[in-house]
């Protein structure tokens, strides 16, 4: 009787323990990572692939997505607003959420899922196959040939990236508020300026920073840690996608809290 | 010289190497030979520095290389050149980029200075009309050539062939082994290690034989030691039969 009502207390602590374990292994590979990036060589031209990978890439996507949240969040707010005729705030609030909190949000997930999957796909591909050992064997440190550059890239391009999200979203409220409820430019332009000041913006980079930073660290991480053939790597890579989903909500959570806070 | 000095290693409850004793002679081509699964591979890896033992030392050259840090290992690396099993070369890079890798990342030769010592390396292994193809457009002997040209680009002072002929088809088999003869004439101070379960071919070519057996080398010697020899583990391996002392699962 106590071995069977034992069972589910053990279980969920093998479950515990194995996430915190998994935990500790990340941050000692983000500190070993964030060491590297201290480290010379430089690999410029690794960083300018990975830029444009994880940038220039990615800008369809966000530029495409950016345009059609704005729009929708504008009818949305708009139609709420309208009910207190106060349709000239629709630009206001749509820029608002957008700045603090939705544009870095979802640039975040989308690069999570497009270049944070192609690269923990790619690491496990090489991972599986002994490129990295072979790396490692010619007194090559992966840390600094592929994780770094990595690193770099996805940390300067996320706020980039956000700031297209911002303008592209406000493009689309604009439109929503000039075609749907009749805002004027003027009123619209006005009514932006005087809601949202520039720590509401840097706010939301300052986000887009970290997430950079962790979408590259889990997707490479996840990567790295593959193990088997095939299986392994599509494991992995789901793995990969799920956690950085996860860290991302989670430390959004945490940096909104210290930003509210302070 | 490469020795080990009581090397073990487990993996789990699993134990890899039990304090096992030998040694590698300097400038000459040593076959390793055992089952699948004895701990060949193991072997080799500890000698770059790719897996650490548990106990024991590794002395390559007058030094002790498990006191290596990180950073020293990854020098000590540098002496080397490895071909892998299944020739792990960079799916995303060209032939010609696979080779230069190493000199990319270990010297500071001009880019064509680099291309000239690839091609040659290339030419060695009889690969000169591939430098722009990727490894998947190529077949495995080229895949496994070019593994080579890559291994001996950056003048190695040890090439570790881990199994480089298993899964080929004779012909192919034969050139290989060819190779690591040609390359050993070629260049007399490279140590060579090869993994191998072609006892015909490590007959042939090899200076210096030692076969794993549980975890231990049960015997080292030149190929009339392993002809004459009268261990019957080592004899029925060598004849390949499946009666006898050795173990199945």
């Amino acid at each position: 009787m106590v071995r069977v009502l034992a069972q589910p207390v053990t279980l969920l602590g093998a479950f515990f323990l194995r996430r915190i374990i998994g935990l500790g292994a990340f941050l000692i590979f983000l500190r070993q990572a964030l060491a590297e990036v201290c480290r010379r060589p430089l690999r410029l031209d690794r960083i300018f692939i990975q830029l444009e990978f994880i940038g220039i890439k990615s800008l369809l996507i966000i530029v495409i997505t950016g345009f059609f949240v704005g729009a929708v969040f504008g009818l949305q707010v708009g139609s709420i607003f309208s009910i207190f005729s106060a349709e000239s705030l629709t630009g206001s609030a749509t820029g608002l959420a957008l700045t603090r909190e939705l544009a870095p949000l979802i640039t975040a997930f989308l690069i999570a899922g497009r270049a944070g999957s192609a690269i923990t796909a790619e690491l496990a591909a090489m991972k599986v196959n002994e490129q990295i050992d072979a790396m490692e064997a010619m007194g090559v440190n992966p840390l600094s040939y592929l994780v770094k550059p990595l690193l770099i890239a996805s940390t300067v391009m996320m706020p980039l990236l956000c700031i297209f999200f911002i303008l592209l979203g406000m493009i689309g409220s604009y439109v929503s508020a000039l075609f749907i409820f009749d805002v004027s430019e003027g009123i619209f332009r006005e009514k932006v300026l005087e809601f949202i000041v520039m720590q509401d913006v840097i706010a939301g980079l300052v986000k887009a920073v970290f997430f950079g930073l962790v979408i590259a660290t889990v997707a490479c991480n996840c990567g790295l840690h593959a193990r088997g053939g095939a299986r392994g790597i599509g494991e992995a890579t789901t793995t990969g996608v799920v956690t950085n989903l996860l860290s991302v909500l989670c430390l959004d959570v945490l940096i909104t809290w210290i930003q509210v806070s302070t | 010289m490469i020795a080990f000095e009581n090397i073990s290693k487990k993996f789990g409850n699993t134990t890899v190497l039990d304090e096992i004793c030998l040694q590698i002679p300097k400038n000459k081509i040593t076959f390793i030979i055992g089952r699948s699964g004895e701990g060949k591979s193991v072997t080799i890896k500890h000698i770059i520095g790719l897996l650490r033992p548990d106990s024991g030392r590794i002395i390559v050259d007058d030094e002790e290389i498990t006191t290596f840090n990180t950073a020293r290992m990854r020098q000590h690396r540098k002496k080397f050149g490895m071909l892998f099993q299944h020739s792990a070369l960079f799916d995303s890079m060209s032939v010609l980029d696979n080779v230069i890798f190493p000199l990319r990342e270990h010297t500071s030769l001009s880019r064509q200075a680099m291309r000239a010592k690839a091609e040659e390396s290339l030419a060695r292994v009889g690969l000169g009309d591939v430098l722009q193809r990727y490894p998947s457009e190529l077949s495995t002997g080229e895949q496994k050539r070019t593994g080579l040209a890559r291994a001996l680009v950056n003048d190695p002072h040890v090439l570790l062939y881990d199994e480089p002929t298993t899964g080929m088809d004779p012909l192919i088999a034969e050139m290989i082994d060819n190779l690591i003869v040609k390359i050993n004439t070629e260049l007399p101070e490279v140590t060579s290690v090869v993994i191998s379960h072609d006892i015909k071919a490590t007959l042939a070519t090899a200076d210096q034989i030692i076969m794993i057996y549980k975890g231990k080398a049960v015997l080292e010697g030149d190929p009339a030691t392993f002809r004459n020899t009268r261990d019957p583990v080592v004899g029925q391996f060598m004849a390949g039969r499946v009666e006898g002392p050795m173990q199945f699962i």
